[in-house]
């Protein structure tokens, strides 16, 4: 099943609580590092909000994502990726945010784009 | 050239797993391979067999089992989103002591690592429908 050369981008884009989508991402995320696969992680638009720490969705009957999310370094997920504009656009700082990230401007995720040969949107 | 498919639409939801399905049939008269289409998220309900569209209306589920008839497409939903959705074969049900199963003919339930085998036997992986 191993496929040495295919690098693989999983973007998410998915607002955090509204659906099952993001929940469901970063099942495939944890996927794809388990099968030791080589992945890289690009959060953007609202997906973003997925990395805030202090997420407290207990009141909404949610399971904590932040939690999961910090299984990515558990994981050897270390390539995390963060659009620098959506970021800006949402004004957060790393503090803010539960792993260490890169930050991405245009041109970068762009380059990110080109490195990789699949591309998973989510 | 290679493909496979990673859908996440709901098939009532939008139009998006229509147009999958529109792709998936143009590629292969295009003489395209299809490795697998991979059901993910609210796609998975299209699995489901008592799904009893109107009389008048576009029958997805048979023209998505049609596909697999005429060219023996891989139909695979994922297991965690199908069994959270009801959509349950014979072998799940034992598992969670179900009294029935109402997995449609054609798709079969297995895990992502066939997501993850798709993309290391497909040239290209499609993704349609995040956010539908």
């Amino acid at each position: 099943m191993s496929s040495p050369n295919k690098k693989v981008l999983i973007c998410l884009t998915s607002q955090i609580y509204s659906n099952q989508l993001a929940r469901e991402a970063i099942d495939a995320t944890l996927a794809f590092s388990a099968f030791e696969q080589d992945i890289s992680v690009l959060f953007s638009g609202s997906g973003i909000l997925q990395l805030l720490k202090h997420q407290d969705p207990s009141n909404i009957e949610q399971k904590n994502i932040g939690k999961t999310l910090q299984a990515f370094e558990l994981y050897g997920i270390n390539k995390v990726y963060v659009d620098q504009h959506d970021y800006l656009a949402l004004n957060l700082s790393e503090d803010d945010l539960l792993l260490p990230i890169e930050l991405l401007d245009k041109t970068a995720v762009r380059k990110l784009y080109d490195k990789h040969q699949f591309f998973l949107d989510y | 050239m290679k493909f496979s498919l990673l859908i996440h639409s709901s098939p009532f939801r939008s139009q998006n797993q229509l147009t999958a399905l529109r792709f998936a049939r143009e590629l292969i008269k295009q003489e395209h391979e299809l490795y697998r289409v991979f059901f993910q998220h609210e796609a998975v309900l299209i699995g489901n067999k008592l799904i009893t569209p109107a009389q008048d209306e576009f029958k997805l589920q048979q023209a998505w089992q049609q596909l697999k008839n005429d060219y023996q497409t891989d139909l695979v939903l994922c297991v965690s989103s199908a069994i959270k959705r009801g959509v349950i074969n014979d072998f799940e049900a034992q598992r969670y002591e179900l009294t029935f199963s109402n997995l449609a003919d054609g798709f079969e339930i297995s895990g992502l690592g066939q997501l993850i085998d798709a993309c290391a036997h497909s040239d290209r992986v499609i993704s349609f429908g995040a956010n539908h």
